[in-house]
Formats: C-alpha cells, sequence, structure tokens
C-alpha cells in the first residue's frame, strides 16, 4: 500500500559510473519488495512537475521498525539533474512502494544481468535473496568502462561472481552485456542459472530474455517507460505485448516474466 | 462556522467545487488508499468508449516546463467493462462519480449517453467532444459550434443524467461554442481540455511522441485556461467547471474569480494524490478566513478594467 512521505536526505554519494547514490533519512515507511519502485520528486514547486521513478536500490529496516531508503540514479535530464543538486538535510517527496517486485528464484543460482543505471534494483534483490548454499552473479555492461557502476557494497554476497562488458572493450569482455550473457550460459552449460533477472535499456532487455528463452531459462525484467503518475492512472507507461494487451509498467510491474512481454517464437 | 461550499450541476449536488479531472485519476479504485473521497466534490472517470481501446505506442507522455503532453490514444475498457469491473467500487465512494464518455458520431455519444446515464451510481456524464467526428472528415465535434451542439442535442434526449459539455480550448471563439452547447441542453461545460502541443527530439528530428502531435496539460496551461474561463462566462450563465493546470486552492480562487463554479484537480494528481483534498481544504479555510459563505461571492468576481 503506496504512501506519499517527505523525507530528509542522509547523504549524497557518488556511486561510481557517474551514477549517484540517494541515501534517505530512517523514516516510519512500510518496507518495500526489492524490484518495487518509488516516484521521487524534490519539494520544488511546478517545474519539473512530475516525479521521477527510482526502483528501490536498497533498504534496510530497523529496530524500532523505522525503514531506511537507498536510491541509485544517473543524471539524464532535467529532473535527475535537479536530483543530483541534493544534499545532505535537503528533503525529496516519496511515493511508494509502488508495483510488482523480483520473485525468490526457483533453484541455488541466479543471475543478475545489468545495462548501466539498471544495476539499481539489484543491491536490494541480493540482499533478499543470497543465501550461503545460493550462488549469485552479476553481469554488467555499459558503453565503456567509466560508466560502469560501483557494485564493491553490495559484491560479498556475489559469490558466482561478477563480470563486466564494456562495448567498446575498454574493460572485461568487448561486447554488450547480452553478448556477454550468451558466452556465460555457453560456458556454463552444466552450471546454467536457476533464474535470471534483466534490468536495463528496453531493448536491452528484450535481447537478453531471448537469449533466456533459449536456453530454456526463466527471465524476469524490470521494465521502464516514461511515467506519469506511478498509480496506473496516467496511462504513460503502457506497452504492448506480443498478445497484443496493454501492460501497465506500473501497476501490472516494473517487474514480471519476460515471456508476458516477449514470445518465445520470436526468440528464435 | 464552516463555509458551504456546495454547487448545482443541474440536478447534481457536490458537496464542493473540487472534482478530479477525467484521465488522472482511473477509475478512482487507483486512489482508495491515499484520498478521502468525503473530502472533494466528485471525481471524473477515465474517458468510455463503446468499444476498449488499446491506445498509443510508446512513448505516450513528454514532459515540458510545467506542463506534460501526452498522446495516450483514448486508452480505456470500453463501457461493457466499465460496468462490469470498474462501477461496482465507484457505487461505494461518497462523493458524485462523474462518467467522462466520447464517440465517433453523435449517434454513437446518444448511445452512450443512454447506456451510462441509466447506470445506478453514475451521478453524471461529462462529454468529451474534443474527438474527431468520423462523418466530418475527422474534424473535432469540438471545434464547431454546430457539431458541438449536434453531439449535445444527441446525449441530452438520450438521457436525463445532468450532462456536461467538455469543450476544446483549440478554437477562435470558445464563446460562441459554450453558448451553443448551452443551447443545445447541456447543465454545465468544462472549460477546457488539453491543448494541442509538440515536441521534436533534435538529435533525431523526430517527435517525442509516438503519435507525432498530444495534449499539453499542467500549470502550463493554466493562464491560458483563465482566459478561456473567462470568455465562456461572459457568453453563457451555465456553470462553468475548470479544468487546466489547476494545483492549489488559489489557483480554484484564480478560476472561480474568472468565472469557474468548479474547479477540477488534473495532471496535479500525478504529482500529489491528495491534490484535489488539499484544494478543497484550502478553498474551505480561504472561505472562512475571507468572510465568504456563499460561493457565488467568487464566482465570476474579476474586477475587469
Amino acid at each position: 500500500m503506496p504512501t506519499l512521505n517527505r523525507i530528509r536526505l542522509e547523504a549524497v554519494e557518488d556511486a561510481g559510473g557517474g551514477c549517484l547514490r540517494l541515501v534517505c533519512a530512517p523514516a516510519s515507511l512500510i518496507a518495500p519488495m526489492p524490484g518495487q519502485f518509488y516516484m521521487v520528486r524534490g519539494p520544488w514547486e511546478a517545474d519539473p512537475l512530475l516525479p521521477r521513478p527510482f526502483s528501490i536500490a536498497r533498504f534496510r529496516s530497523f529496530k524500532n521498525g523505522q525503514i531506511q531508503l537507498e536510491f541509485l540514479l544517473r543524471i539524464i535530464g532535467r529532473g535527475t539533474r535537479l536530483l543530483g543538486t541534493a544534499r545532505a538535510g535537503s528533503e525529496l517527496d516519496v511515493l511508494g512502494p509502488l508495483g510488482i517486485g523480483f520473485e525468490q528464484p526457483p533453484g541455488d543460482s541466479a543471475w543478475m544481468v545489468a545495462g548501466g543505471i539498471g544495476i539499481a534494483p539489484f543491491p536490494a534483490l541480493i540482499d533478499a535473496i543470497a543465501t550461503p548454499k545460493r550462488k549469485l552473479s552479476l553481469l554488467v555492461g555499459a558503453r565503456t568502462e567509466a560508466e560502469i557502476p560501483g557494485f564493491n557494497d553490495f559484491a560479498a554476497n556475489l559469490t558466482g561472481g561478477v563480470e563486466i562488458a564494456t562495448d567498446d572493450g575498454s574493460a572485461g569482455f568487448a561486447g554488450t552485456v547480452v553478448d556477454l550473457l550468451a558466452s556465460r550460459l555457453d560456458r556454463a552449460s552444466d552450471q546454467t542459472p536457476s533464474q535470471v533477472y534483466v534490468c536495463g535499456p528496453h531493448a536491452m532487455m528484450e535481447a537478453a530474455a531471448a537469449v533466456c528463452m533459449d536456453a530454456g531459462i526463466p527471465c524476469s525484467v524490470s521494465l521502464e517507460a516514461p511515467m506519469g503518475c506511478g498509480m496506473g492512472t496516467c496511462r504513460g507507461c503502457v506497452i504492448r505485448t506480443f498478445r497484443n494487451t496493454n501492460f501497465t509498467i506500473c501497476t501490472e510491474g516494473p517487474v514480471t516474466d519476460a515471456n508476458v512481454i516477449w514470445s518465445e517464437q520470436n526468440s528464435q | 462556522m464552516t463555509a458551504d461550499l456546495s454547487v448545482r450541476i443541474g440536478d447534481l449536488t457536490l458537496r464542493n467545487p473540487i472534482l478530479t479531472a477525467s484521465g488522472t485519476f482511473g477509475y478512482a479504485a487507483e486512489y482508495e488508499t491515499m484520498v478521502d473521497f468525503n473530502k472533494i466534490g466528485g471525481i471524473i472517470t477515465k474517458g468510455i468508449s463503446p468499444e476498449p481501446r488499446l491506445g498509443n505506442p510508446q512513448p505516450r507522455i513528454w514532459e515540458t516546463e510545467s506542463g506534460l503532453i501526452n498522446a495516450i490514444g483514448l486508452d480505456n475498457v470500453g463501457v461493457e467493462d466499465f460496468e462490469q469491473s470498474k462501477l461496482d467500487y465507484l457505487r461505494k465512494i461518497e462523493c458524485a462519480v462523474i462518467v467522462n464518455f466520447f464517440a465517433e458520431t453523435a449517434e454513437g455519444y446518444a448511445k452512450l449517453a443512454r447506456t451510462l446515464g441509466a447506470m445506478a451510481g453514475v451521478d453524471a456524464l461529462e462529454a468529451n467532444i474534443s474527438c474527431p467526428n468520423v462523418k466530418a472528415g475527422g474534424r473535432e465535434f469540438g471545434v464547431d459550434p454546430v457539431a458541438a451542439a449536434e453531439v449535445t442535442i444527441a446525449s441530452r434526449e438520450a438521457t436525463n443524467c445532468p450532462l456536461i459539455v467538455k469543450l476544446s480550448p483549440d478554437v477562435s471563439n470558445i464563446g460562441d461554442i459554450a453558448s451553443a452547447v448551452a443551447d443545445a441542453g447541456a447543465d454545465a461545460i468544462t472549460v477546457a481540455n488539453s491543448m494541442p502541443a509538440m515536441a521534436i527530439d533534435i538529435e533525431s528530428r523526430r517527435p517525442r511522441l509516438s503519435f507525432g502531435r498530444g495534449g499539453l496539460t499542467g500549470p502550463a496551461i493554466r493562464p491560458i485556461v483563465t482566459r478561456l474561463v473567462y470568455e465562456s462566462a461572459q457568453a453563457t450563465d451555465i456553470p462553468i467547471i475548470a479544468s487546466g493546470g489547476a494545483s492549489t486552492w488559489r489557483d480554484v480562487v484564480e478560476f472561480m474569480l474568472a468565472g469557474a463554479s468548479v474547479v477540477q484537480a488534473g495532471t496535479i494528481n500525478f504529482v500529489n494524490p491528495r491534490a484535489s483534498v488539499e484544494m478543497a481544504e484550502g478553498l474551505e479555510t480561504y472561505c472562512r478566513q475571507s468572510g465568504i459563505n456563499s460561493l457565488t461571492q467568487l464566482i465570476g468576481a474579476v474586477d475587469m478594467p
């Protein structure tokens, strides 16, 4: 059940790769599920007008029941630029938690595939699904090394390792993170993951979903589109599925099984 | 002493003059946990068409300075599913339920007005006439006084339910449309709808929206709508419902001074789902503190030079 709260920022940190981490002060909030999101806006007047959707990057629950939220963002436009000027002590209007989050993987191994700032929902997911026997891996891609977001603060539970892909070959695998996913699946023929989680640009998620469908591996994606309300009413984030039905990202997603959006036939 | 903020639209009495605008409040259930419906005059549903509509492909919205351009494409569940899956909830909420509707022919408006007007729980209808008239080569009903009157008469004859007609802002003389629609039997007019607009990505040289053009809403259009409300109020005596950028109780007072009896909260619902409640509460406080005990003291009271 979402609520609208004005929350103080405790810290604004460099998260690496040109990304920022907004750490909110603990507040009396409902705990989110990993993969859920919030509509976030500074307490400014009419411009920029709309709140911006951000997946919950990480959250902590305190003994007194308070919840501390963290968001990761990349500055891409006017809204994020202004949010990027926030400092410790600034306030944010935060509406959420919203939408449907990630589910637990069905088995003992899961891979997360991030395109750039698509890494955002994975720290919270890792916190929620890590167990001593579960092998978790992160594949993260960007155009170039300088754009790879940081992951050291949540890498401890990535017992299956972290692999980087850069389009220009400046670090790690030379190619897209989807190419890396396909190549890693070839290599890991006897240790395929029970679940792949993908977050990144729409076309990247579609390509990653096709790779997973070919390999017969469940793939869940965290979708995005320009969003006005986060509550299903503005209809701005509605996309068409392969069945020619509407899918409302903010209320039916943002996380969904890839085969709800894209056909398995199209993947071959 | 609390001020009496009630207003009448035809046979319908609203407890206060704040409504949520069509397309910005879904079918109300979406905001159940966040908005106290007891505190607003009423809600207006997403526009209902004879058949369900999927709407346009992505991208559907683009934000501009203090505004939002949308080309949703009238995505809605259609009248059948509205009755089956949305109306039960709307019957339970304790404010007026106004159903926005549109069709492609005057006969289509009449049929839909008859069907919706007969549904228990529907307190009033709002006809969106900013839609292409398929029999007139796709020209909007709302830009021509004759076509606007035609759909109003067709809808009026089909139902006794209070009828609001929502005008297009994209006209050279809104007074002509307002008086034509009033003479045709509308109980009230909504002034206005989203303002035709466009934004272009200078890198790709393509429009920001898949549909090319869209409709601008939000605070950016409020001064234009204030002028349209004023001109409409000069042309007709039926109640005017202002719709376009109102975000605070101050905006409500301003629209009333221009001649509005009722004000819709629209795009601001996306920014703050409780905006309509805050506007109603702010108006109440303002009236109490200013010694205003009837909204008639405000409506049309602008002191024009």
